[in-house]
């Protein structure tokens, strides 16, 4: 919505005000909505643009607010579900060939790295009983998270 | 809140033209404004619905060629939803 509205579609003054008010609406969403589907709906939108290639912006704007939500997640906690979320990362990891994970700069990588520092920041060693409730007990091997 | 005064809202937002969707607009306005709590609970129980609503008035605004788009609706139309999603307790619903 913010690529559609930034593209100097409307008079000047307009336009400034429809970007301004609608990354507004974005802080919003990502400060009241459950973090939980706010970060899994991200990734699926992070997901469906690295593979398109159509509009870099796009997927950089999806980052943008993957790191303010990560940034966001220690006032969250009590919201923060972490095996949902952990699932989640391995499900955009599984996307990924091994040799596309370790192309630099890759920003969705780094994406998944900060929200897991996070994690591990927020729940400690507990962590690791979330990681076993949800991404080992998924069907597709973890090659990366765990690492 | 009446749940068919809603249903007409909600159809004047799908369907409707843009006087009717400024209509809608004006009256859930008046409902985020209102103090009325049997109001504010309808809202919630009835978010995702009114939220699906307007993601897909919003789409159709967007995808029309710039000259189409009725920017003074758009504003408004912002400006109402930037009130809804700052509800916290609406939006936890959703």
């Amino acid at each position: 919505m913010l690529v559609q509205t930034d593209q100097s579609r409307f008079e000047s003054k307009d336009n400034v005000s429809i970007i301004k008010i609608m990354n507004s609406i974005i802080l919003r969403l990502l400060e009241n909505s459950d973090p939980n589907r706010s970060i899994i709906a991200l990734f699926a939108l992070a997901s469906k643009y690295r593979k398109s290639q159509e509009d870099d912006r796009v997927l950089g704007l999806v980052l943008k607010c993957i790191l303010k939500l990560a940034n966001a997640l220690r006032t969250l906690v009590s919201a923060v579900k972490p095996d949902k979320i952990l699932l989640e990362l391995h499900l955009f990891l599984l996307d990924y060939e091994d040799d596309q994970i370790h192309v630099q700069p890759n920003i969705p990588i780094k994406a998944v790295k900060i929200i897991l520092q996070q994690l591990v920041n927020l729940f400690g060693q507990r962590i690791l009983q979330f990681y076993a409730q949800s991404v080992q007990a998924h069907p597709s091997e973890d090659k990366y998270l765990k690492k | 809140m009446e749940e068919g005064l809603f249903e007409k809202c909600l159809e004047l937002l799908r369907r409707g033209s843009i006087a009717g969707k400024l209509d809608a607009l004006l009256f859930i306005q008046d409902v985020i404004s209102s103090e009325n709590q049997g109001n504010k609970e309808f809202l919630e129980t009835n978010a995702g619905t009114l939220l699906s609503v307007l993601q897909t008035v919003l789409s159709n605004l967007l995808s029309k060629p710039s000259s189409k788009v009725p920017i003074k609706f758009l504003l408004y139309f912002l400006d109402l939803v930037h009130k809804l999603v700052t509800i916290k307790s609406f939006l936890k619903v959703c």
